[in-house]
């Protein structure tokens, strides 16, 4: 034995220093695929409400509550749920490349690999309807969350340019019926064909327009229940009076 | 400062000394009291690295070098056995290496001393990668290597010696520094670059 190597060992047994039992190294590398995992999990989740803020958002009706396209498109877009996007994919990237063969693949090829692997996740949970349930349970047990995408839902309630988003309380008829819009406000609703100030003619000496009786509504019109949210392109008519052009099932909305 | 000592140890093929190296972490995980099994096998090889990569002397290289086997000795059981044992250790000991220099905030120096066969040979490799005239002395070149390895960026040393001297492979290189095999390519060619522009810099001031 070596002087070196002899001193080593005495002072390995003076200091009672032992080797680390190997249920520890198992635990931390337990531990570290358990991050490793949820950090993927989070990414997932992140991207399929992405996905679905923008897949359920009525893009036509956000240009005319916002006034541009431009606008609508940055007063919709998640900002705070691509921050956690983009922190999961770095936490999760950082913990591969700490794994035992993690550093044998480049930083680049692991980062592609966890946006690859969130948006795969991403798309089967949004696909399956798991988003909206996890995202409603969000909105309802953390208030801070729901008051902040509720501001975002707020858009909706532009009545003036001719946008009302609200859920029903009340059918009267098929074409008639009450919501509550977002900030809690009750409107009486008639579904009506729009004006087609094209078909308007003068009558006779008086040049009085007319309107052309014109054929039913598409058949995007859904089914009216109470307890739907819907969303609705039309005109005001009046304090607490809407008429809707067209009313589709609100895919996204806080209410 | 003084030579660092070559040992001259049996040649046996790398797959040999793997088996035998497992064999020796087996025994030290059964029985603690045949780590010093491990020491011997690699105390020279070890302290010789610490020194080349701090610039200690090997007093100084010996007090780094305790800590690595304190180390080594800890995480015995952590040792994956898939790898190869002789990268493990480099490992410890470059990763001690690199807190010692950054707890130190010293540039490590290569100790390049006349008659040291292996650290010449840095010369002679890194020779080819740029023009030097017959003409300039042994002196004024081991002079000019030492100031570029100096003040080298700490990446393209660590890669340097590795490859050079300690005469690694990509693969061993890579488990030792831990990064992919593509970036430790993309160092040596870089760090060869950098001690070319850096030699035809020095030889024209």
């Amino acid at each position: 034995m070596s002087k070196f190597s002899s001193s080593l060992m005495d002072t390995i047994k003076k200091a009672g220093i032992t080797p680390r039992p190997k249920w520890q190294f198992v635990a931390l590398h337990v531990l570290m695929w358990s991050l490793l995992v949820g950090s993927v999990i989070v990414g997932s989740f992140a991207m399929s409400i992405v996905f679905h803020d923008v897949f359920d958002t009525e893009w036509d009706f956000v240009e005319i509550a916002a006034g541009s396209r431009a606008r609508g498109v940055l007063l919709m877009i998640p900002y705070i749920w691509i921050i956690f996007l983009g922190v999961a994919v770095f936490v999760s990237s950082l913990l591969f490349k700490e794994t035992k063969h993690g550093y044998r693949v480049r930083p680049w090829m692991i980062a592609i690999g966890a946006v690859l692997l969130s948006i795969l996740f991403g798309v089967l949970s949004y696909a399956s309807g798991f988003t909206e349930r996890i995202e409603d349970r969000l909105q309802q047990n953390i208030p801070p969350y729901a008051k902040m995408r509720e501001h975002m839902e707020e858009m909706w309630r532009a009545p003036e340019r001719g946008i009302l988003a609200g859920k029903i309380t009340a059918v009267e008829s098929d074409t008639q019926f009450t919501l509550n819009d977002p900030l809690k406000k009750t409107w009486k609703v008639t579904i009506t064909p729009p004006l087609d100030r094209n078909e308007l003619t003068p009558v006779g000496r008086t040049d009085q327009p007319v309107r052309r009786p014109r054929p039913p509504l598409p058949p995007k019109m859904l089914k009216l229940e109470v307890g739907k949210r819907v969303i609705m392109h039309g005109e005001s008519a009046g304090e607490g009076e809407f008429h809707a052009f067209e009313v589709r099932p609100l895919r996204r909305g806080a209410f | 400062m003084e030579a660092i000592l070559v040992l001259s140890t049996p040649v046996m093929s790398t797959h040999e000394a793997g088996s035998a190296d497992l064999q020796l972490v087996r025994a030290a995980i059964a029985d603690p009291e045949k780590f010093a099994g491990i020491v011997e096998q690699y105390e020279m090889k070890l302290l010789r690295y610490i020194c080349r990569f701090t610039g200690l002397d090997q007093q100084s290289g010996e007090d780094v070098l305790q800590e690595v086997f304190i180390k080594m000795y800890r995480n015995l059981n952590n040792f994956d056995q898939s790898l190869n044992f002789s990268s493990w250790a480099y490992r410890i000991a470059h990763n001690e290496a690199l807190n010692y220099l950054r707890d130190n905030k010293k540039h490590g120096v290569v100790p390049l001393e006349t008659g040291d066969e292996e650290t010449l040979s840095l010369i002679e490799v890194l020779r080819s990668e740029v023009d030097i005239p017959k003409e300039v002395s042994r002196n004024e070149l081991v002079a000019a290597v030492r100031k570029i390895i100096t003040t080298m960026p700490e990446d393209y040393k660590e890669v340097l010696i590795l490859r050079f001297l300690e005469d690694k492979d990509y693969r061993e290189i890579s488990d030792i520094i831990k990064k992919p095999m593509g970036t430790v390519a993309t160092l040596i060619n870089r760090a060869k670059e950098h001690f070319k522009k850096s030699y035809s810099r020095i030889a024209y001031e």
